[in-house]
């Protein structure tokens, strides 16, 4: 169902039932599906057959449209053209349409009035409501794309490599790609320009290949060898010397990037996932490109690494160039996350269809492309393999490394955790010793209130030196009894504290007084709560809980009675438990039947006692009534007396003296249907206190917790407990924390980890109708794009489709993709592409100045092995490469491009360049490589711009100033813009007054006290040449003249600022 | 730092079409002044940005139904938002019948009240999603994503810029908003449309633009070493005859230079009266409004004054003391900077935008605060050919979403590009392939509040 017009019944039923009511559409979410389907046999057919051709958005691009009316989407036949609306529904006198079949108003189709069959087929539909699910124009009414004509763009057809052309010069041409420059610039009528000098070349390729400038040794080196050997070999050696620099992949690494949209984080504010290991990826690409990997197989890399099985790779080789999907754009979600989830799969698509191929595959998200062959489900097709594609951080080690240190690891991690624990048992034990003192430091907090509202400075310290307490220990008190601690409030035993008079109303002596007695009554209140806590947990409270004195049989539907007789001789209490026989809580509804008390006088019913406690997990527990209220029933009889609850459950007795025994029957409910327990203690039940906390018991440990814990409000530090610990607890931390150093010794490097994808999962995707993900429209199969792979192209089904995709993404076959990459090195050697728009090779892009010269490299790139150093070499040895960039008049008059090449274009150095080559220059760069990401706005940073932090969501200013692209988007080409901001951090700034101080110490250790020596100097460590007569003079002059005692630079200092700053050391020739 | 573009000079990309060359530099400024679709009814532009999302039922759109109805939850009132909200919550607020027009505004606007006749308050701004930082971007790109040029970016880019030694759009904030620069971010725009974010935090006028200040040299040494530079860069140029962007940046070190005493000026709040800046009020958003009239008066495109660091309005909770606060502190403050324009003649020609990035719900979250709300929100615009003393637009009865003469923010996008003399389907750049525009696909000017 690639083409063609007729979408099948079942899409459009599909696709609309999801339409929300409203604007107008109501009548499509209403009708049946018989009425789409008359419209869809009877009615559209016909409109294809014999109105579209007139009247259609089709039509219309075509300059086609007659009447300005649409028959191909259910507005335009409402909105109707010139005349009015072609169709009202249920109006047949009204729509115009059949006025015009039945030829009653114009006559129509042209070619002769329809068949009455087909007319009464249109009066039918008009009279039933004019049923019509086409939405608006172009996104529904498919465009048909012709595939086999779009082939025939020169961008989808496989490279071919023709001769060299003949030109009349034959002396000029150094190579193959100087033929094609040169044939093209003769039928022009242009002239290419002299070569460059030596000095200008060995700036230029030295700042084309590492982004820095050649040192002045180089430059004599290479001026030398040029009279020695013989100057094309010299130069070819200057390019082989440049290419196995590791500069050159942190320089066009960072090409790469830019198309890659590389950064550390997302755009916006809240939850974002930082991207600790973000330069896992710029350090691969660097190396790869400095390894001259395939380009080929650095495609497969980035986009299917992981799922590329080889031996010979190291995990971090292999997973590390994912980065290109891993770090992507992660956007906001929070209401609307399938909308975000969408736009997600948009970044990716764009970045890898513009990045990769040169398509701008994301203009078909909402309709089919506009101008390119790519159908809206081709977009959906890519979409879908992103979309089994998820985000993970994986560590970049072999398994066994990995294993090794999440082992020893753990082992660290549990010897930290037992020696912690261990300290922090030794703490709370020394911090309940304190327990008596409680009193004493709620009294202090009270009188360092009174104090501070006497005097704002009072301190505590002060006051703990007076009372001889810990100064921390007030300190923490102090804060957790604040007025405002919500905390308190549930603290029964802090009432007296809470009901005390404010301290600072306290201040006068009479009522301090006064205040002081209550404030020690509050306190002990507290204290003897905190003392309760601790004997409950020490099991030291006088009714301290016990072990039953009865336990039933397990009570069910099958035995649903169990009688229940129990000695309680000399009990003080009695504790009715049912729990629920350990099967969880299912229905557990029980009832205690006539239970009674025996005495020497006989029974009693325990009904005539009250209870002192009563809980059930369910309902409530009630007398003579089930614990629903009704009444007590157990094996389909019903029961007058007895005790109603549900498991599970305790009821508590104060038992009055004398009684013996205890006598029941316990049942299930007939409302219950589980299994349940009768159990009967005197104090407390101990054995299943656990199983069920009371709330009030959890209260109180956990609040002995924030007072006598390790962090609670008797804390001391680790240093503090060395003090307090006894021989054997000294012995025993020692031997913790050895094991803690012995376990870091065996503890591997840690692990690095790199934020990559894997796949998630084999399903497709629908396509979202008009790009809304809430209207979903036909099925698009995870494949190629149709353009690029043919009609009969296979499915992706082995996992998310990628590494086919990578495949068919790096193959000799796709027309696309070495191209581009071409294309892209041509860029950045020359400024301008072949293909002017490079990550555009699409109708709407720019087509080729040379599209013979960038087929003939294409081809020679991939025989060569997709070799990116190959290119290199073959474009900088070509004679075309090597031109000078003098003006020419009538050249430029011509082709003010310089389209043609007839010179090299100057080209302003990017701010990596810039930045790096001050440093280089002033003798302040760092060459390290790789690693983490350092700031760029630190002064001391002075590693190369490549390893500077590069964000979505606040890109660096002096990034942002000059031009760097926005990470959020793939990018192509920098804009370049010249502000007199930028300016302004030449002449004011830190960083560059930094560097103007640095060159001129270096000028004065280079060349010592001569000045004519220091100024050549700085011009062969800057432009790469000594100064003429009149620059060295210029420069005399400045150093020599008086210098204002404001100035905090010397005169070298602003002079070598000066230099920096000047265009000769920011433009190449 | 911010950057910008001051009288940038780049490429002289072909205005409102086409790709712009990748690689040919003429003379022409990017910031030049350029002619509009056709006549403009404003010139420059004013975004009072309330970040964080004022509630509209407390400020310029008053719901009586909300009494009645108090603690209710009526049909209606289930609208998705970002949080779970309880019943109807009224207004702590009195509205007053302002102006000749009547027109009512909270009693937390006491002064812009008085300014009602010149306001004109749309009730029926929506917007698609509850949260900030999508809503945010809306607002100022509109899009929910960080991909696309901000309005002040695409304002420059369609209209240069009348001052050559002042950034086209600065955006005044003290700290940053949420999202932060990409909010002005010029996206695929060249540099030199990005927003100039100065923070007035502190307002000294030698460190709101980074570099501004030359610390180390006095100013006539710093002329002789730029002397020097220039000699340098004169002799390298004329070695290689004719090359405009040598030149080019050889004038703009020379604005750079001039550019270090006229910004500063411009910033300089001191050479203000002191009745003027008591008419402003102290603080920071004081201030902010006061220089956003000194730039638009030296003829900068568009200045956009956040209310404050984060998200100020976000008033989740106690809405009736963090509303009361802020529309109080910036009360006076609005109503100076409208006042002052019009007693300089500049209002005509100045358009004013007021508003958030969404309102806030009438129904309450938690006790007494109000949850985000996309559904319906109000804005106001005032000066530059706006029709004062109206009200535009309708939300239900009790101010949850937008039902009568709905205005999207690509609507409101579409009808300032409009006042500012921009078809907004007019104003487009070719990149990647495909034209983009400030409204994408969408966009209606609403010609109804149009004097």
């Amino acid at each position: 169902m690639d083409t063609g017009p007729v979408v099948s019944v079942r899409f459009l039923i599909l696709a609309f039932a999801a339409l929300p009511l409203g604007l107008g559409c109501s009548q499509i979410a209403c009708a049946n599906e018989e009425q789409l389907d008359f419209f869809e046999t009877n009615i559209r057919p016909v409109l294809v057959k014999h109105c579209y051709a007139c009247h259609s958005v089709d039509a219309k691009a075509n300059k086609k449209l007659k009447g300005g009316l649409l028959l191909d989407s259910r507005q335009g036949m409402l909105a109707g053209g010139d005349s009015g609306p072609a169709v009202v529904p249920n109006n047949v006198d009204d729509s115009l349409l059949l006025g015009a079949l039945t030829h009653a108003d114009f006559e129509m189709p042209p070619a002769g009035k329809l068949e009455q069959r087909v007319i009464d087929d249109f009066i039918t539909w008009v009279k039933t409501g004019a049923t019509d699910p086409r939405e608006g124009g172009d996104a529904v009414a498919r465009s048909r794309i012709d595939f086999e004509k779009a082939r025939e763009f020169w961008s989808f057809k496989k490279p071919k490599k023709s001769p060299p052309p003949q030109t009349k010069n034959s002396s000029w041409a150094k190579s193959e790609i100087d033929r094609f420059i040169l044939a093209r610039l003769e039928t022009e009528g242009l002239k290419p320009v002299a070569p460059a000098t030596k000095r200008q070349l060995l700036r230029r390729a030295t700042f084309d290949l590492t982004g820095l400038p050649p040192t002045p040794e180089e430059m004599q080196e290479f001026l030398a060898a040029t009279t020695s050997v013989n100057p094309p070999d010299a130069f070819a050696n200057v390019i082989n010397r440049l290419l196995k620099s590791p500069h050159y992949g942190e320089r066009w690494g960072r090409h790469w990037l830019d198309v890659a949209r590389y950064a550390e984080d997302q755009a916006h504010t809240f939850g974002v996932s930082r991207r600790n290991h973000a330069h896992e990826y710029r350090d691969w690409v660097i190396d790869a490109l400095n390894n001259d990997m395939p380009y080929d197989q650095f495609i497969k890399m980035q986009l299917a690494g992981d799922l590329i099985m080889s031996d010979e790779m190291q995990p971090r080789d292999r997973l590390a160039g994912l980065g290109i999907l891993g770090l992507g754009a992660i956007y906001y979600k929070n209401s609307d996350k399938a909308q975000a989830q969408a736009d997600e799969l948009d970044d990716r698509i764009d970045t890898v269809t513009r990045g990769l191929l040169g398509l701008t595959v994301s203009c078909a998200r909402c309709h089919d492309h506009k101008f390119d062959p790519i159908p809206t489900q081709d977009y959906y097709s890519l979409a879908g393999i992103f979309n089994n594609t998820r985000m993970v951080d994986r560590p970049l080690a072999p398994k066994d490394v990995v294993e090794t240190f999440k082992a020893a690891d753990k082992l660290v991690k549990k010897h930290e955790s037992d020696a912690k624990d261990y300290r922090n048992k030794r703490k709370g034990e020394l911090a309940e010793l304190q327990r008596d003192n409680i009193t004493q430091y709620m009294s202090a907090v009270w009188q360092y209130r009174q104090r501070k509202a006497a005097d704002n400075k009072a301190k505590i310290e002060t006051l703990a030196a007076d009372l001889g307490l810990e100064k921390t220990w007030i300190d923490k008190w102090n804060k957790f009894l604040a007025p405002n601690n919500k905390y308190l409030e549930s603290i029964a035993s802090l009432e007296a504290w809470r009901g005390l008079p404010e301290a600072e109303r306290q201040s006068d002596s009479v009522s301090a007084a006064v205040a002081t007695a209550d404030v020690a009554t509050a306190a002990e209140a507290f204290h003897a709560h905190l003392n309760y806590c601790l004997d409950e947990r020490d099991g030291k409270l006088a009714d301290k809980p016990a072990d039953p004195l009865f336990v039933s049989r397990r009570v069910d539907k099958k035995r649903p009675l169990v009688d229940i007789r129990v000695d309680i001789q000399g009990s003080q209490k009695l504790f009715l438990v049912m729990t629920t026989a350990d099967d969880g809580d299912n229905s557990d509804w029980g009832d205690w039947l006539n239970p009674k008390l025996v005495n020497a006088d006989g029974e009693k019913s325990l009904l005539d006692f009250d209870w002192e406690n009563a809980s059930t997990d369910h309902n409530s527990v009630r007398k003579n009534l089930n614990s629903a209220g009704q009444p007590l029933k157990v094996a389909g009889k019903t029961y007058d007396i007895g005790i109603g609850t549900h498991a599970f459950s305790v009821i508590e007795y104060e038992l009055p003296p004398g009684f013996t025994q205890f006598i029941a029957q316990g049942g299930l409910d007939g409302s219950g249907a589980g299994s349940i327990e009768f159990r009967i203690y005197n104090a407390p039940p101990k054995d299943i206190a656990s199983k069920k906390e009371s709330p009030e018991h959890r209260a109180r440990k956990e609040l002995l917790k924030k007072v006598f814990s390790a962090s609670g409000l008797f804390s001391v530090n680790d240093n503090d407990l060395a003090k307090h610990l006894d021989t054997d607890q000294t012995k025993q931390l020692e031997q913790l924390t050895t094991l803690i150093a012995d376990a870091k010794k065996k503890l591997p490097p840690p692990l690095r980890m790199a934020h990559v994808v894997q796949d998630s999962g084999t399903k497709n995707l629908n396509v979202y109708l008009r790009g809304d993900p809430a209207r979903q429209g036909e099925e698009a199969p995870r494949r190629f794009l149709r353009i690029l792979a043919g009609n009969d192209r296979v499915e992706y089904k082995e996992g998310s489709g990628r590494l086919a995709l990578a495949n068919d993404i790096a193959s000799a076959n796709n027309p696309l993709t070495a191209r581009v990459m071409v294309n892209r090195v041509w860029q950045h050697h020359f400024g301008r592409g072949l293909v002017a728009t490079p990550s555009n090779f699409g109708v709407q892009g720019e087509l080729p100045t040379h599209p013979e010269l960038l087929d003939y490299l294409t081809v020679r790139f991939i025989e060569s092995g997709w070799s990116l150093k190959w290119l290199h070499r073959e474009i900088m040895l070509s004679a075309v490469y090597q031109l000078s960039s003098d003006h020419q008049a009538e050249a430029a008059q011509k082709d003010p491009e310089n389209r043609m090449r007839w010179r090299m274009t100057r080209r302003r150095l990017e701010v990596e360049s810039w930045r790096d080559a001050l440093l280089a220059v002033s003798g302040n760069l760092d060459k390290t490589k790789g690693g983490p990401t350092v700031k760029l706005d630190d002064g001391n940073n002075n590693r190369r711009t490549v390893y500077g932090a590069v964000s979505r969501h606040d890109l660096n200013g002096l990034l942002r100033l000059f031009d760097f692209p926005d990470a959020n988007v793939t990018s192509a080409t920098r804009t370049e813009t010249t502000v007199p901001q930028q300016q302004l951090f030449v002449l004011n700034s830190e960083f560059f007054v930094k560097q103007a101080k640095a060159l001129a110490a270096r000028l004065q250790s280079d060349a010592g006290d001569d000045n004519d020596a220091k100024i050549h100097r700085a011009y062969q460590l800057l432009f790469g040449r000594n100064a003429d007569d009149g620059e060295s003079a210029l420069g005399t002059a400045f150093v020599s003249q008086d210098k204002s005692d404001n100035d905090q630079l010397s005169l070298w200092e602003q002079y070598a600022q000066a230099l920096l700053g000047s265009n000769e050391f920011m433009y190449i020739d | 730092m911010g950057t910008l573009g001051l009288a940038g000079l780049l490429h002289d990309e072909s205005l409102l079409a086409s790709e712009p060359p990748q690689i040919g530099i003429t003379n022409g400024s990017a910031l030049a002044v350029k002619n509009p679709h056709f006549a403009p009814k404003a010139k420059r532009i004013i975004h009072l940005f309330m970040n964080g999302g004022p509630s509209q039922v407390d400020t310029f759109d008053p719901k009586p139904m909300l009494d009645r109805y108090h603690g209710k939850r009526p049909p209606g009132s289930d609208l998705k938002t970002e949080r779970s909200t309880g019943g109807l919550m009224k207004s702590p607020f009195r509205f007053n019948n302002c102006g000749e027009s009547g027109l009512p505004v909270s009693e937390i606007f006491p002064e812009v009240g008085k300014c009602i006749d010149d306001i004109c308050v749309i009730r029926s701004m929506h917007t698609d999603v509850p949260n900030h930082e999508p809503s945010l971007f809306m607002m100022n790109s509109g899009i929910t994503q960080p991909t696309r040029p901000s309005m002040g970016s695409w304002l420059c880019y369609g209209l240069g810029n009348e001052n050559q030694n002042l950034p086209g759009f600065v955006v005044l904030c003290p700290g940053k908003p949420v999202v932060g620069p990409q909010l002005w971010s010029n996206s695929f725009l060249p540099g030199v449309y990005q927003g100039c974010h100065i923070n007035n935090g502190n307002m000294d006028p030698e460190q709101v633009i980074p570099h501004i200040n030359n610390r180390y040299l006095d100013r006539e040494s710093q002329r002789k070493q730029l002397d020097l530079m220039t000699q340098l860069n004169r002799k390298h140029l004329a070695e290689r005859s004719r090359d405009n962007q040598l030149e080019a940046r050889i004038e703009s070190l020379e604005m750079a230079f001039r550019m270090q005493t006229e910004a500063q000026e411009a910033f300089d709040l001191n050479r203000e009266t002191q009745a003027t800046r008591d008419d402003y009020g102290k603080g920071q958003f004081g201030n902010a409004c006061l220089v956003a009239r000194r730039l638009v008066e030296r003829g900068v495109r568009m200045v956009q004054v956040f209310y404050g660091s984060g998200q100020p309005w976000d008033d989740h909770g106690n809405i009736e003391n963090g509303h009361r606060t802020k529309g109080l502190d910036s009360d006076k403050s609005i109503a100076a900077l409208l006042r002052d324009l019009k007693s300089r003649g500049l209002l005509e020609d100045t358009l004013i935008l007021w508003g958030g990035e969404f309102g806030r719900t009438p129904v309450s979250e938690g006790s007494n605060g109000r949850d985000h709300n996309n559904h319906g929100f109000s804005v106001w615009l005032a000066g530059g050919g706006i029709k004062g003393g109206m009200a535009y637009g309708a939300t239900d009865e009790f101010g949850f979403s937008a039902q009568e003469n709905k205005v999207h923010v690509h609507d409101l996008h579409a009808t300032i590009l409009h006042l500012m003399g921009l078809n907004h389907e007019q104003l487009t750049y070719r990149y990647s392939g495909r034209d983009f525009r400030l409204t994408d696909v969408h966009g209606r000017v609403v010609n109804e509040i149009i004097a």
